[in-house]
């Protein structure tokens, strides 16, 4: 077999305690090459509809991507799929890292959890085989302490460990998935899922080389070394490997698009204490994922006078650090750090614990919440130390953290009070460190991403302004030719968007991650193209990517449509369309029918009803979906 | 003039520099400044002079030697 895929899925069966690997053939992989496809394909396949998310009749599927492993710079992504315990609705959420290579090395490209066992466990995967083993003595211990103990217990030095933490453990619906302590399958709760099956860790070790995979290795290989080169020879990628996300701070906030004490401002007056030159003095290095060039991974490790940070976990990267910093108005880099640091050692994703705490915050200052209903803290705006004890409290499901681990949908259908308007969440998932209201194609991700309110479904606005912009020449040959104003919603916008998001896609089903390919870096279309005829000997078209790409994301919302979700779920929150209360976008808004028209004309272009944001039959029929997937008895979650 | 080149911008830096001092000769539009440093008008986002935003491309916006400016990228998430 030499299309760049292993052509097997590893099914684990938990109740029965059995293994089984399956095999694909090339026409199949043709259209779920891997990745998000191969992925939702599965779990539309597998999971029966109205299945409790956290119940055994849920499915988790780890799915590599069609290059991922490849020695390609950045090819190194997985996707964890399942429905959302947070959401109820598709729950996604990809990570790098070396995790997923190793999977690929090991002969197998998805592995598939069902069920549930009766005790906990740990997987072992090794060049094609797997075994389901005792992981008593693993529960409850510490991310480090398991990696190594499974480490000595298999005798391999390198074997790649997948896992969760206590919040996965304790069901926390926003827990995630870790792989080598420093990479992190964050949204949509897919840790809590997996700590649902009892299952504490997989690890992975494989001997195969990507290349064996490969239809012309020595095309692919050439294609490698050439872009290894050009990673610093491009500002998008210079400025990833110099400065990675942390770098991200000050634009934004320049911009008005800072989130700020819960996304009610746009830009931190404080802004000095959180962003690139504070973030600097606590920086220790940087690091990377499997054979990339980019390096962008930020490592901190610092002894200071409150707080201390080592060097096992990632980050701060931006997405903690406004999300914790400006959003919940702390200004102390020291403290961001270890509030990231807690999340990444207890298993929570950074981005639903900052923004549920801020959201707990904004309640304290209408009077909504006090210190008896969470535990005795004082979850004030700008109370770090608070912030700090609410984040163990949450992984723990104690005290305050009964009530935080809801996320913020459930807090607020359960405080009431009109908090839901600010209640900063899509489909129950925290909005992302991103302003839509200065960028409104974001929030036309936010409201129809089928997982809910995640910044990586497409690329935001600002590269599309300028057409003499590196960004948007990078966008070119994916067929965008019309610049659009960050705030505009017109037709122009929306065509933007739809091809955008089918190209974000196509790069999780191929594995790259958002800091590769073009237009948000410095690998080329015509590059990827390459890549992916070089790997699979297929006569693959930048048209044929984006279908792949569009295929998937309606797997997605074919499984959404299945469990209940309509076009009245695509909506964002009323915050976003009242005016934003500071920075240089003071007044700016969202019109709510403007934007209801958006979401129209997209549906339209995508061959979606526009009434209830289903696919047609012609569309499901034009992608090659038409049954896939049928069922019925859709609950929502 | 004292100069911060953020994010990507850094990359057009003298060195790859993202914070110097540029010596210019008397007093020109910021556009102009631009050019003489090596920075694309086009991939400058927000410009601030001495704190204030202006436009890149706003002829009656001079800068002198007094001046500071600096530049932000537009900036698509991570």
């Amino acid at each position: 077999m030499a299309f760049g895929t292993n052509g097997t899925i590893l099914r684990v069966d938990l109740t029965q305690g059995t293994t089984a690997v399956e095999t694909f053939d090339e026409a199949f992989y043709r259209r779920y090459p891997g990745g998000k496809a191969l992925a939702a394909y599965e779990l539309l396949r597998e999971m029966p509809a109205g299945a409790d998310p956290l119940g055994p009749d849920n499915v988790l599927v780890l799915a590599v991507g069609l290059l991922t492993g490849a020695p390609l710079s950045t090819a190194t992504r997985f996707n964890a799929i399942a429905r959302s315990p947070l959401t109820g609705a598709f729950g996604e959420s990809e990570a790098g890292g070396y995790w997923g290579p190793e999977l690929k090395m090991a002969g197998i490209d998805a592995i598939v959890l069902t069920g549930r066992s009766p005790h906990p466990v740990w997987i072992w995967v090794k060049d094609g085989k797997a075994e389901i083993r005792d992981a008593t003595a693993l529960w409850g211990q510490d991310p480090p302490f398991v990696q190594a103990a499974i480490r000595e217990e298999v005798g391999e030095k390198l074997a790649r460990v997948l896992q969760i933490g206590r919040a996965g453990e304790n069901l926390v619906p926003y827990a995630m998935l870790m792989n080598e302590l420093r990479h992190y399958n964050g949204r949509t709760g897919m840790g809590a899922v997996m700590g649902s099956k009892n299952v504490r860790a997989i690890a992975v070790k494989g001997s195969h080389r990507y290349l064996e995979l490969a239809h012309d290795a020595q095309a692919l290989g050439d294609i490698g070394k050439r872009l290894s080169k050009t990673v610093t020879e491009h500002p998008q990628s210079w400025d990833l490997r110099t400065k990675g996300t942390p770098g991200l701070t000050d634009g934004l906030n320049a911009a008005g698009i800072l989130p700020t004490r819960n996304f009610r401002q746009g830009s931190f007056e404080q802004v000095e204490g959180i962003g690139w030159t504070a973030f600097e003095a606590i920086r220790s290095g940087t690091r990377s994922c499997y054979a990339c060039a980019v390096r962008c991974k930020p490592e901190t490790a610092f002894v200071g006078q409150r707080y201390s940070v080592t060097d096992t976990y990632d980050g701060p990267e931006y997405e903690a650090i406004a999300g914790f910093g400006s959003n919940c108005a702390i200004f102390d880099i020291e403290l961001v750090a270890r509030a990231n640091e807690l999340c990444n050692e207890l298993g929570l994703d950074v981005i639903s614990t900052a923004g549920t705490v801020a959201f707990a915050m904004e309640c304290v200052e209408h009077g909504l919440l006090g210190s008896a209903d969470l535990g005795g803290l004082d979850l004030r705006f700008g109370n770090g130390e608070a912030l700090l004890e609410a984040i163990v409290q949450i992984a723990d499901r104690r005290d305050a953290g009964e009530l935080l681990a809801l996320g913020s949908r459930r807090m607020a259908e359960r405080i009431g009070g009109g908090s839901a308007a600010f209640a900063m969440q899509v489909k129950g998932l925290e909005l992302a460190m991103h302003e839509p209201r200065g960028k409104v194609g974001v929030g036309l991700g936010y409201a129809t991403n089928e997982a809910g309110a995640d910044h990586l479904v497409g690329f935001h606005d600002p590269i599309f302004v300028n057409p003499e912009s590196v960004g948007f020449k990078g966008a070119v040959p994916l067929g965008i030719t019309e610049p659009s104003p960050a705030r505009d919603l017109g037709a122009t916008k929306v065509g933007i968007w739809y091809t955008s998001e089918r190209w974000n896609s196509a790069e999780k089903v191929l594995g790259l991650c958002f800091f590769g390919p073009a237009p948000r870096s410095f690998i080329q279309v015509a590059d990827v193209v390459d890549a992916v005829r070089a790997a699979t000997g297929w006569d693959v078209t930048v048209a044929e990517l984006l279908e792949i790409g569009e295929r998937a994301v309606n797997l997605a919302r074919m499984f959404n449509v299945r469990e209940g979700f309509n076009r009245s779920d695509d909506r964002l929150p009323d915050r976003l369309h009242a005016p934003l209360e500071g920075g240089p976008l003071t007044g700016v808004s969202i019109d709510r029918d403007t934007f209801e028209g958006a979401i129209s004309a997209l549906y339209t272009l995508k061959g979606w009803d526009p009434a209830t944001g289903a696919p047609t039959p012609e569309c499901l029929e034009r992608l090659g979906l038409a049954g896939v997937g049928a069922g019925s008895g859709a609950t929502r979650g | 003039m004292k100069v911060h080149l953020w994010g990507e911008l850094g990359f057009y830096g003298p060195g790859k520099r993202s914070t110097f001092e540029f010596p210019i000769d008397n007093e020109m539009p910021v556009a102009e400044a631009l050019r003489r440093i090596g920075v694309p008008a086009p991939d400058v986002a927000v410009l601030g002079v001495n704190g204030v935003a202006e436009r890149v491309d706003d002829p009656a916006v001079i800068v002198t030697n007094r001046d500071r400016i600096d530049c932000y990228p537009p900036t698509s998430g991570g």
